[in-house]
This record gives structure tokens, sequence and C-alpha cells, in this order.
């Protein structure tokens, strides 16, 4: 398909699998014959070169992801780049960006979601109303929520598959069956569908065999906290989840989208309640959640907890020092990776396979006690 | 009553309300040295090492005044806990989370302050809370904030005025702004250094921290002239001194602490947007703090520009 016929090429920046409700959001508001959509290419060493060379030396690693999508759109013909934005240094991404990008020579239309206010959707219907004139305001809240429930549903069934990839019998079924869920995710219609592939799927998913729970007594369990964008871009972690899996851990994650848009206002002072031993305000971003769900999964007999995130990370940094205390006074390994720009995973894995090991034993060692 | 304030971070941000406020309740300030090699090490030892310069010096005077305490006899060591104003506005996460970082990593007894606009803590409120910690009645409380508040007017109109003396007055050499956080460049250890060096060339040095908008509100938004959806308090105010002052410079230099988070996203979009002005931008960290270094580079600078202005001056 050549880009000539398109008025409108249409990006945006990858973040895990979200790229689905994403592309279904896009698709269904504007008009297919002036635009075309444009998943970024998938994160690869390219992504990071791009970014690299085009963002501020120590801007949080996020930056630089964002950058390098935006560049290889760009370069694939893009000429409408979206940004979320939210809190902490995210809200201010876009700016910058907008500046070094076009200071490259790209010509392009930028739209925000987000800023630091939250989302104004009245702001945002007109410019997607220039893209696409025939617009309607009401449809457009309306796609917007359901996307929302997409983005709900996408979030439930890959928590599930997390919480039991480790018991599965057969292996490989959770893999088949998360990518065809997805497939169909892309392109559902209306509240209809959704429902019958909710059906559909979930029953598949239950369905799947799983071990007994005596037989997963000697599996080790760890709770992976941190920052928001290594939680949920896995090429940012280098796969630390899909590595922990396939060392056959239990692996246990909180943030998700649907937490961060829907549940995390209600939650905050819930979780300052729950961790008021330790600290007495938020740490900004999601240090917070950090200390309390560290010590949630304490309390549920974790075996280790794995804090992750990107370089230049301050909320994450902020908790650090109080995660350290927590690890003293329950005795509980924390260990904590810091993802930058290098294209080594080796050392990452080591570094896991040393925390594995030492899990182990300290597991063998409590049950011959 | 004793009360120990760390010399560093929030203390330059807020120079004399805090300290104004607890003399004004006949509390005595025990201050923390002033950041010497010693305290960047203690600061760095008790720091993660992926922390920011600055807050690590700031841990270190911490530690600074847990020292003195027994012969001292401090009885509080105060940290403000600086969170969000007006509208958007906030300032950097590191402010959020000071206190309870120091209460997680020394044991003592430390005191705070809560600024926090979204959770309805104005600083009117946050200061009356204060009084209510320290057992001190809401009117002397009250009275001794109002009074330290009027200081605080008077004190930076005095600033702000005796820069613009000196500005008027300056000799003939380069005139170099130097942008950068107060707990930076008039930090013994990391920017007082760089400016009495540039001083001894015989620069003239301004700050862009002290301009109009700290003593008139008016001047409060100059800073979108650079960044339009800027929301940090402390960096708005550096942009609104760029505003200020950049006519009459010849030079710019942003100087921050390794790896500030508003720094690497601000001062590459100002040097984006003030291309037609000589700047350098210097990165402090923990190594060459006072590294030969960075003095080169300030020398190499400086000589740019003097070249510069004496061939304006040729040409005009």
């Amino acid at each position: 398909m050549s880009n000539t016929k398109n008025k409108y090429v249409v990006s945006f920046p990858h973040l895990g699998n979200y790229y689905i409700p994403v592309y279904n959001f896009l698709n269904n508001i504007l008009d297919s014959s002036t635009t075309k959509i444009l998943i970024p290419k998938m994160m690869s060493s390219s992504t990071v070169k791009y970014g690299e060379e085009n963002s501020p030396d120590y801007v949080c690693t996020p930056f630089k992801y964002n950058m390098g999508n935006f560049i290889e759109s760009l370069e694939n013909g893009a000429n409408v780049l979206i940004q979320a934005g939210g809190g902490c240094r995210y809200g201010y991404y876009a700016e910058v960006q907008e500046k070094i990008l076009k200071d490259m020579g790209y010509d392009f239309i930028y739209i925000v979601l987000f800023d630091s206010n939250g989302i104004d959707v009245k702001k945002v219907f007109d410019i997607f109303k220039k893209l696409n004139p025939k617009l309607k305001f009401s449809y457009f809240v309306y796609r917007f929520l359901f996307t929302l429930k997409i983005l709900n549903l996408l979030d439930k069934f890959e928590t599930y598959v997390r919480d039991n990839y480790v018991y599965e019998i057969d292996a490989g079924k959770f893999d088949k069956l998360h990518t065809s869920f997805l497939n169909k995710l892309k392109y559902v219609k209306d509240n209809k569908e959704l429902n019958i592939i909710k059906k559909d799927y979930f029953k598949k998913l239950h369905n799947i065999k799983l071990k007994d729970e005596a037989k997963r007594k000697d599996i080790i369990k760890v709770g992976i906290v941190g920052e928001l964008y290594t939680s949920m871009e896995p090429y940012s972690s280098f796969y630390i989840e899909r590595e922990l899996l396939k060392m056959g851990v239990k692996v246990k994650r909180y943030t998700t989208a649907t937490y961060l848009l829907l549940k995390k206002k209600a939650e905050e002072k819930n979780l300052l309640k729950k961790s008021n031993k330790y600290i007495t305000y938020a740490l900004g971003a999601d240090g917070t959640e950090s200390v309390a769900h560290s010590l949630e999964l304490i309390d549920e007999g974790y075996d280790g907890i794995i804090h992750i995130k990107p370089f230049g990370c301050t909320p994450e940094i902020n908790a650090m020092p109080i995660l350290q205390k927590i690890s003293n006074d329950f005795n509980i390994p924390i260990i904590y990776f810091t993802f930058d720009m290098q294209s080594s995973e080796v050392g990452i894995t080591t570094r896991l396979e040393a925390f594995y090991d030492m899990l182990k034993m300290k597991k063998e060692c409590n049950a011959n006690e | 009553m004793k009360v120990g304030i760390p010399k560093a971070m929030v203390d330059y941000e807020y120079p004399v309300l805090f300290e104004k406020f607890f003399e004004n309740l006949g509390i005595e300030i025990i201050y923390s040295d002033n950041t010497n090699s010693q305290i960047l090490e203690d600061g760095i030892n008790y720091s993660v090492d992926e922390a920011c310069l600055a807050s690590k010096i700031y841990l270190g005077h911490v530690y600074n005044l847990i020292k003195k305490s027994k012969e001292e006899k401090i009885d509080y060591i105060f940290i403000p806990r600086i969170c969000s104003f007006k509208g958007n506005e906030t300032v950097c996460v590191k402010f959020y989370a000071m206190y309870d970082i120091c209460k997680n990593v020394f044991d003592f007894n430390f005191i705070t302050l809560n600024i926090d606009l979204k959770k309805k803590q104005n600083e009117l409120k946050s200061f009356l809370n204060l009084g209510k910690k320290l057992n001190i009645g809401y009117i002397k409380t009250l009275r001794a904030y109002r009074k330290a508040k009027i200081y605080e007017k008077q004190y930076n109109r005095k600033i702000v005025d005796s820069e613009k003396n000196r500005l008027k007055e300056s000799k003939n050499t380069p005139n170099i702004l130097i942008v950068s956080h107060p707990y930076v460049v008039y930090d013994e250890h990391l920017g007082k250094p760089i400016t009495k060096f540039l001083e001894n060339l015989g620069a003239n040095v301004f700050y862009s921290n002290i301009n109009d908008s700290i003593i008139d509100k008016g001047y409060q938004n100059n800073y979108k002239k650079f960044s339009n959806t800027l929301y940090w308090k402390f960096s708005k105010n550096l942009l609104n001194g760029i505003n200020d002052y950049i006519d009459n410079m010849d030079g710019i230099i942003y100087l921050s602490a390794f790896p500030c988070g508003l720094d690497c996203l601000v001062t590459e979009l100002t040097i984006r947007k003030l291309n037609d002005l000589p700047c350098i931008n210097i990165l402090l960290d923990e190594q060459d703090a006072q590294g030969a270094g960075i003095y080169t580079r300030l020398e190499s600078f400086y000589d740019i520009l003097e070249e510069r202005k004496s061939r304006k001056k040729v040409l005009s």
C-alpha cells in the first residue's frame, strides 16, 4: 500500500501489548480512506540506537525508547504522532520530544493525550476531529470508554496468564492462546463481540490444565515492583518476566495500564496506610506503590522481590532506601535492577540466575529446619 | 529547644523563611557545616548510588548534624517536604521523599512541614501544623509565620535590587549567566569554586534564580517563552531568570548535578531554543566536583566570550 493515497499516517510509541487497544481505538475513530494507522516497528536494537542518539544523555530511559519509536515511524512515513503523557517526567516528555524531532527536520502533527492535570477529552477530540471531520463527539467518547474496556480485558487475561504460567502442564498452551486472543482484540467492533470473546477465551483459559496445589509447594514465588514503563514494556527490561517464567518462577506484578488509569488515584490513601510504618507521605510517581506492594508481597509469603526501574528514575530511587530497610527488617531478599540502553542481556540473566539460586537455597534451608 | 537544619537542597530554595520562623519562636537553629569532602563522602555512603549528587550531599549534611547532635544538644532535625503548588505546579520528586528517606536511613528525631496544595496543605496550614507538633500555640505560630513571610519578602527585594545594581555597574568584561539550582551553584563544594574561578578570570557572574518573578507575580509566566508545558516550580524560576537577564548577557552556563531529572529535559529544550548565545552545559558528579577538566572548559569558554565581545566592539 503506498503512502501517497493517505493524507495522514498516524503512529504512537510502544508499550507492551497495549498497541492493540490503541490500534483498535484509532482504527474506529479515524477515516480509513484518508488515514493509515502505523503500528511502530517492534522494539529492536535500531530503536535503541535512534533513541539514544537523539535524546539528552541522562534523561530517563523511556524517553529514549519513545524517541526511537517515533523516529522509526517517521522514517516509515508517519506524519501524526500520539504521545500519552502522564505524571512525573512523562508529562514533560512531549514538548522536548517535539522540539528535537522538528529540529531534526521532520514535519508532523503532534497529539498529547494527557497533561499533568489529567486528560482533557474535549481538547483531544478537537484534534482528532481535524484528522477526521466526520467524527462525532458522542461516538468519540463511546470509543474511548470502549477502549478502556478492551484494555481492562487484556490486563485481566495477561494477569491470569502470568499468575498461572508456571503451573501449566502442557507447555506452550498459554502462549498459543495469548497470541490468538491478541489478534481477536485488535479488530473487535462492539460490546457484543467483546463479550463473546471474553466468554470464549476465558473459558479456554480456565480449561488449560494446571498442576495441583500439592505440586506447587516447591515453586519459588517472586514479585516484581517498580517503575511503570520497565514493568509493562518487556523489551526495556530485557524480558525479565519471561526469563523468570522460563526458570520456573511464579511471577506477580502489580503495575498494569488498568491500574494506572483507573485504580491508582483511589488506591493512594490505602497504600500509604499499608506502609505507614515506613513512610508518611507519597514518594512520587510509583514509589509509594513499590513500598506498599513489597509489604503486601511479604505478607503473602513471596520468596523474593525484584525492583526494576530505568536509569535515572528518581521516584524509584526514593523508594530504594526504604526497600532496603524493609529487606533487613523482614529478612526478605530484594534485588534491584536498573535498565539502561545497554544491549547486553547476559549481565541481567546472570544476576537473575544468581538471585534464583539464592532464593532456592534459602527455601530449602528453611524447609529443612 | 534546638533545631538542626541541613544546609543543602531545600534550605537553599527557602533561604530565610524557615530560619526566621524558628527564630521568631525563640528556637535556636544549628546549621550543618558547609559542604566539604567529608560531608560528600558521608553522603555517598548513606545514599543509593544512583541518587542525584545534590541529594547525596543532603544526606551528608543530615549525618553531619547527627554527629553534632550530642555536643550541641539538637532536639530535632528539620526536613521540610515540598510537594505541590497552585495548578499543576510541582517540584522534583526528591523533595517529596527526603523526610521519609532520612527517617529510614538514620535513627534520629526528624520534624517536617508538608507543603502540598493538592492535598489542601498550603504554606500557612503547613506552618500551623508544624507549630502544633512543636507544642506552640496557634496565635504565636501564626505571628511567627507572618513575620517570617514579611522578612522573606524584604530579603528577596533586597537581593533582586542588589543584583540589578551589580548588572548596571558591571565592568566591561563578559557577563555570564549561571542557570542552576541554588543548591548547586551556591554550594561551597559544587558551584562556589566554579563561580569564584570565573570571577577571578574577570567575568561578571549573575544567577538566574534571582529574578523579578520572586518579588512580583506579574513576571511569573515569563518562562512560557521557552517552555509552554513546564510544571516544575524551581525550573520555572530559572527560566524566568533567563528571560530577565538574557539581553545583557554574553554567555550562559548551565550547571547541574548528575543526574538531575529536571535539568536534563529543561536544559535540552532551552539550549535548543536559545541557539544564538554561546552556552556550555556543565554536569557535576561526585568524581570531578573539584576536578581540573571543568576549569579547562570554563577557561576556553571564557576566552570565546571575551573574543566575541572584543570583536563586537570593533565592528560597532
